[in-house]
């Protein structure tokens, strides 16, 4: 059976937001990484949704096909994380959805679990820790004026830490899913990854997380992700550091993203086997 | 006040100081600006966001120079400021001419747009 994978739209928080869906069943919310859209997820989209889920892939406020609230970028990562928060009332409306993410996405991922216990099934954070920062430098260059070699820079710094060799039609294919965002958009999102910090609350998680971590991406040191698995209390944590992969987890090896995902989904009996 | 002169200019200047976006969108800004309305001069220094020295120019009345030059015969000046011409239409077809260190000016294009706006909208009484 093909899995299909449709755009629709929304409106959340006052704003129009796009969001693609692919397959039907537990809802899985799959949040893109800083400088990204929903574009990274095509290839994860239908393999989830041939295992029986409903997949849903949102473009973030200010990125891609999705207006900013307020016409600002977020720069907190709490006020991401309740942007997506409404999202999910709007599109998954008295449902409890498995939420994945990578990066700042992982960061969102967490911050729901952390804020919202009660309201997430289960939750997979990628490429992201309690903590997360990196590429600090950025906050002063929000107007395009400052940086006019910026595209080239996300050109470079959105492929620079997936694992290589990597073939070439991936790391093309990735620049373009970094190049639909606004440069504002761009340094706001650094500023919520560097802001991103949840190692108090992380006794108030409730649901099962699923760390997974590229072992060439450099954004994260392995150890902030193994010690956010061994905080997390009651043993809902798992996961660990992903062999071959990088940065760009989702694009990168697909395939085995999902194989590792169903596999934890299975064993804590949140898909049937 | 008469349009061009040092009356305009002073006037200008203060305007464009009082300006958020032009202060937010010429943030990291250290160029020298020429105004050519006609066949009249003016400079300007932008830096930081401010316009922080300007005088009348005429050739080689100012040591520094300049890096880009902004310029139109008088006549687009009056168009654009009775409201018969609009200013994208005189910059996209090169009515109105910027000159000089392209990089540079490439690069301040918003600052240009909102400088020129506050030309075309500064009143004279």
């Amino acid at each position: 059976m093909s899995h299909e994978i449709v755009g629709r739209y929304v409106v959340v928080d006052g704003t129009r937001a796009y969001y693609d869906e692919c397959g039907s069943g537990i809802p899985l919310v799959c949040l893109h990484m800083g400088w990204a859209c929903s574009l990274q997820w095509q290839y994860f989209m239908p393999i989830m949704a041939a295992a029986g889920m409903r997949v849903i892939a949102p473009d973030l406020p200010g990125h891609a096909k999705s207006y900013p609230v307020n016409w600002q970028p977020f720069r907190k990562m709490r006020d991401y994380a309740e942007w997506v928060w409404h999202f999910i009332e709007a599109v998954c409306p008295g449902e409890k959805p498995v939420v994945c993410g990578s990066g700042i996405g992982g960061d969102m991922t967490m911050q729901l679990a952390c804020h919202h216990p009660d309201g997430i099934r289960a939750g997979m954070p990628f490429e992201s820790a309690a903590k997360t920062g990196s590429i600090s430098f950025l906050s002063g260059y929000g107007d395009p004026h400052s940086f006019p070699g910026f595209a080239a820079l996300i050109d470079n710094a959105s492929t620079a830490a997936m694992y290589y060799p990597c073939e070439q039609r991936k790391v093309i294919e990735s620049k373009w899913q970094h190049r639909a965002s606004y440069h504002a958009t761009c340094v706001a999102d650094m500023d919520a990854w560097n802001d991103h910090d949840v190692r108090p609350f992380l006794d108030r998680i409730k649901v099962p997380m699923f760390f997974y971590k590229g072992e060439a991406d450099y954004h994260i040191p392995d150890q902030d992700v193994l010690d956010t698995i061994a905080a997390i209390p009651n043993g809902l944590a798992e996961g660990g550091i992903a062999q071959g992969m990088g940065h760009l987890i989702m694009m990168e090896q697909p395939e085995k993203l999902a194989e590792a995902c169903l596999g934890f989904l299975r064993r804590r009996d949140i898909l049937a086997d | 006040m008469k349009f061009p002169s040092s009356e305009f200019l002073e006037h200008l200047v203060a305007t464009l100081n009082g300006d958020a976006a032009l202060d937010a969108a010429s943030r990291w800004s250290d160029v020298k600006v020429l105004l050519r309305f006609g066949d009249e001069g003016y400079w300007l220094k932008l830096y930081g966001g401010k316009v922080i020295d300007h005088m009348r120019y005429f050739p080689m009345a100012n040591p520094l120079g300049w890096d880009y030059a902004i310029g139109a015969p008088l006549e687009t000046w009056q168009a654009l400021r009775e409201g018969r011409r609009a200013l994208g239409h005189l910059l996209d077809r090169g009515e109105i001419t910027v000159d000089g260190n392209l990089l540079q000016a490439n690069r301040m294009y918003e600052s240009t747009h909102l400088l020129l706006s506050a030309v075309r909208d500064l009143k004279l009484d």
